[in-house]
């Protein structure tokens, strides 16, 4: 009869070890998933250091054409300089936004000046920030993605009770500005 | 109690209990536990796999950053690097095929039809490129799980229309067959009746991919156009998850739930049921 308290002994054993692994893989995921935000903070933050670094070369290169556009050049160095100041998320996340919509501005504005237009400087400029802009758009989605994914995991169940032990709180999302919400006037 | 093990001729006998186990049967039974243990992690690994990916979002192809990636897109072939499948004679970048022949066996005076393996090939290129609206990556397939699997098949899978000739045309064709092997399959005795099966990914077919993205080792540091040239797709130093399917995520989620569930079950009844023998045959019951 030790045969059936070896067997069931052996069963209680594999119970113990599922449920171990599978704590252990709840609170590797959750530990996984906020470092992946944090990667994902990061790498957006490769990019908007790349486009502050082509902002002066950009200056540079329309200063000399758009001489009555002062305002939009004072904007976007502003903008810039707002940028390289910003420690958090949320100043990031704002400053990102001035520098979206004061670029916005400038190429808009550059179509008025078909010198601008045709310097082989400029173009190379902005494809390469629009390039940025793209790539950036990507990674605020990466970035949104990975933290719905965490901000779902920890109040889901089980892993709810890991979180809170964890002291695991949710994760902002980058938002659009309300000015990138509004719908654009096409006037004619 | 007494449990010490010790050998006495062919068998083992346990000192105060009166079972026995065969040597051969010992080793068995021990090797079927071991069996149900190694099921069952691997079960544990897709299981870990299907978290992994549930909780990864999907990069678009333009902004992938080094480090394991999610992605999904359409295969363009990478150079040189195309396959032609050996049935439907289809270029592509990845392949499965399977040859049946319905073989006749007589026994004891009666003739009993089964089908047996005349041919079966999978093959993948080493390089690919995978698409999406926003650029192409490159993946380098060695090491890479999903695709390179063994396909369990139902009947109705398999499709009809090949005959003997046809076959035996496939196999000499293949250069990469031994010749010994080509002359035990075009040789072999049975019918005409064949039934074939076969699973190739083409150019602009869908493709799921999770990898390591790092460096691409065919662009010089500084020379890529885009971001997205630098990088390859491949299987991690650190990091080992390295999975491609023709399924999408969705699909990919559902096969690895499925596996998980059944490794795991039938890795513990394997384990649970070779350990009750072998208690029963120490005459531990």
């Amino acid at each position: 009869m030790i045969g059936i308290f070896i067997i069931a002994f052996f069963v209680i054993v594999i119970i113990a070890v599922g449920v171990i692994f599978y704590v252990v893989s709840i609170y590797n995921g959750l530990v996984t998933l906020k470092n992946d935000i944090i990667k994902a903070l990061g790498n957006i933050d490769v990019l908007l250091k790349q486009r502050t670094d082509e902002l002066p070369k950009l200056i540079a290169s329309v200063k000399g054409y758009m001489k009555h556009e002062k305002d939009v050049l004072t904007e976007l160095t502003k903008a810039r300089t707002a940028m390289m100041g910003a420690k958090t998320m949320a100043a990031k996340a704002k400053a990102d936004g001035e520098i979206s919509g004061a670029l916005k501005t400038l190429f808009a504005v550059a179509e008025n000046y078909p010198n601008l237009k045709a310097n082989e400087n400029f173009i190379q400029l902005q494809s390469r920030i629009s390039g940025i802009e793209n790539e950036l758009a990507d990674r605020r989605e990466f970035y949104n993605d990975s933290t719905n994914n965490y901000n779902i995991r920890i109040q889901s169940f089980p892993d709810m009770f890991i979180a809170n032990m964890m002291k695991l709180t949710q994760k902002e999302m980058f938002k659009i500005s309300e000015e990138d919400r509004k719908d654009v006037k096409v006037e004619f | 109690m007494d449990i010490s093990f010790h050998w006495e001729g062919p068998t083992i006998h346990l000192s105060g209990q009166s079972g026995s186990i065969n040597p051969i049967a010992s080793i068995l039974l021990y090797s079927g536990f071991v069996l149900g243990a190694f099921i069952t992690f691997k079960g544990y690994q897709w299981f870990r796999l299907k978290r992994i990916i549930e909780n990864m979002p999907k990069s678009k192809i333009r902004s992938i950053a080094m480090g394991l990636v999610e992605i999904y897109g359409k295969v363009k072939p990478y150079g040189d690097n195309v396959l032609i499948s050996p049935i439907g004679k289809q270029n592509c970048i990845y392949y499965a095929s399977m040859i049946d022949r319905l073989i006749k066996i007589r026994e004891r005076g009666r003739i009993r039809e089964e089908w047996r393996s005349a041919y079966v090939k999978m093959k993948m290129v080493p390089y690919f490129k995978i698409y999406d609206e926003t650029g192409e990556v490159l993946v380098k397939t060695e090491g890479s799980k999903g695709l390179m699997r063994t396909i369990k098949l139902n009947p109705s899978d398999y499709k009809e229309g090949l005959n003997l000739e046809a076959v035996k045309k496939i196999i000499e064709d293949d250069n990469e067959m031994p010749k010994v092997m080509k002359i035990l399959m075009a040789g072999a005795d049975g019918t005409d009746k064949f039934r074939y099966y076969e699973i190739a990914v083409k150019p602009e077919d869908n493709l799921y991919v999770i990898g390591d993205a790092g460096r691409n080792p065919f662009v010089e540091s500084g020379a890529a156009q885009k971001s997205e040239e630098a990088i390859m797709i491949s299987k991690g130093k650190h990091e080992n998850i390295f999975y491609i399917s023709e399924k999408d995520e969705a699909g990919v989620i559902k096969k690895l739930k499925r596996d998980s569930l059944l490794g795991i079950s039938i890795g513990v009844i394997v384990m649970v049921i070779s350990l009750t023998i072998i208690l029963i045959k120490l005459g531990l019951f």
